[in-house]
């Protein structure tokens, strides 16, 4: 039986986008896949970064403000990434803060009677890089801040593009899905392989919480 | 893979945008004459428990509190939660267990095994999981390499398959540019 021309011109646009997209998110999507297969093996890379220490006078900003006094902070020592500020040493004349960014992370401890900023490089190598732009939303819990935001602008292009990347792969997912339809004799074996995908998965999703 | 593929893509989302699981307690217990070994490492410690007390799932943390004269043990598995607190000289034990969710379930899949543990995962289910999160990777990886190459036979569509890609190339690397 003869398609009809709207149906012709909706899967010839359905095969556009799922190519086009997958063409423009292939590098996106071979990055998460490598870098999260590195998170689920770290003794396949174990980590050996490059620590270094240096000293810097700075400026002590006159503020209250944890986050704005860090930012200021690092402005003045010329780091970039998002910064950190939990974890104060108690009952001393010290401020502690951090900055991140992928594949480096300086520690900065300034001294308040000096001025006098102690900042400690230390910079991954391959593996973390990958696996650090993996998990940098600038929002994660292990950070341990009372109120996680993102605080560089550059975090927040990368949260999109996180974003983006989900989304145009439930989009391929989708479109896969419409060009497994269109082949009748395909349909059969491929609904077999998809209920059993389906059922693993919802086994893993609902059904783990019931086993004694 | 495509169930599979959603949960990881959804999880992504959640994650990226702080989203937070609503708990709730489903049961309590409390079982008497629980033996605490001494001079094991926390893994140990926390595993026994489990044994125990008869309760499955992945150890999510020991924690000792010495001056409390307590112990707190996590276990975790998809969708739920377990909080067991042992009173050390009473050796009795407070099992919460706690439902989470099937979303929080998606996040839980998604960050399992994960970086961040000393050996493991430890539960026969949890290890199954790590294997299929690693075949999902194989398989995306496979099906994007075959699919540049099923576009790449095809010669009328290269020239507009090629700007994207190499579009896609140059976002990514601007994208890395800034970021590393």
């Amino acid at each position: 039986m003869a398609r009809s021309p709207r149906l012709q011109s909706v899967t010839k646009w359905n095969w556009r986008v799922h190519v086009y997209l997958g063409l423009y998110m292939l590098l996106f999507l071979w990055l998460f896949s490598i870098s999260g297969l590195i998170l689920n093996h770290p003794g396949w890379f174990p980590h050996r970064p490059q620590r270094t220490r240096s000293e810097h006078p700075v400026r002590l900003p006159e503020t209250s403000d944890m986050q704005k006094k860090a930012e200021s902070l690092a402005k003045q020592l010329g780091l970039e990434g998002e910064t950190i500020t939990n974890r104060q040493p108690p009952g001393q004349d010290r401020f502690l803060f951090r900055v991140a960014r992928p594949g480096r992370i300086w520690t900065v401890s300034v001294d308040g009677k000096t001025s006098v900023a102690t900042v400690m490089t230390a910079r991954g190598d391959t593996s973390s890089l990958l696996e650090m732009m993996h998990t940098f939303t600038g929002v994660r819990p292990v950070w341990g801040e009372p109120a996680s935001r993102r605080d560089w602008w550059v975090t927040g292009v990368w949260s999109f593009a996180l974003d983006a990347v989900s989304v145009g792969l439930l989009l391929q997912v989708a479109s896969s899905w419409y060009m497994w339809y269109q082949l009748r004799d395909k349909r059969r074996a491929g609904l077999v392989v998809f209920a059993s995908g389906l059922a693993s998965c919802a086994f893993f999703l609902w059904g783990l919480a019931w086993i004694p | 893979m495509s169930p599979f593929a959603i949960l990881f893509a959804v999880s992504t989302i959640l994650m990226n945008h702080q989203w937070k699981p609503q708990e709730r307690v489903v049961a309590t217990a409390t079982k008497e004459a629980v033996e605490v070994r001494e001079g094991v490492n926390n893994q140990e410690l926390g595993q026994d428990l489990l044994r125990q007390l008869g309760i499955s799932g992945e150890l999510g943390g020991v924690r000792r509190l010495p001056e409390e004269r307590r112990l707190v043990v996590n276990a975790v598995k998809p969708g739920r939660k377990t909080t067991i607190t042992v009173e050390l000289d009473q050796r009795v034990a407070r099992i919460e267990h706690r439902q989470t969710g099937f979303l929080d379930a998606s996040r839980f899949l998604h960050l399992t095994p994960g970086p961040h543990r000393v050996r493991g995962p430890h539960w026969l289910f949890t290890r199954i999981w790590s294997w299929m999160a690693d075949a999902t990777v194989y398989l995306v990886l496979f099906i994007s390499m075959s699919g540049v190459y099923m576009w790449a036979v095809i010669k009328a569509e290269r020239k507009a398959g090629l700007i994207l890609l190499g579009g896609g190339c140059l976002t990514f690397a601007a994208l890395a540019a800034i970021l590393v």
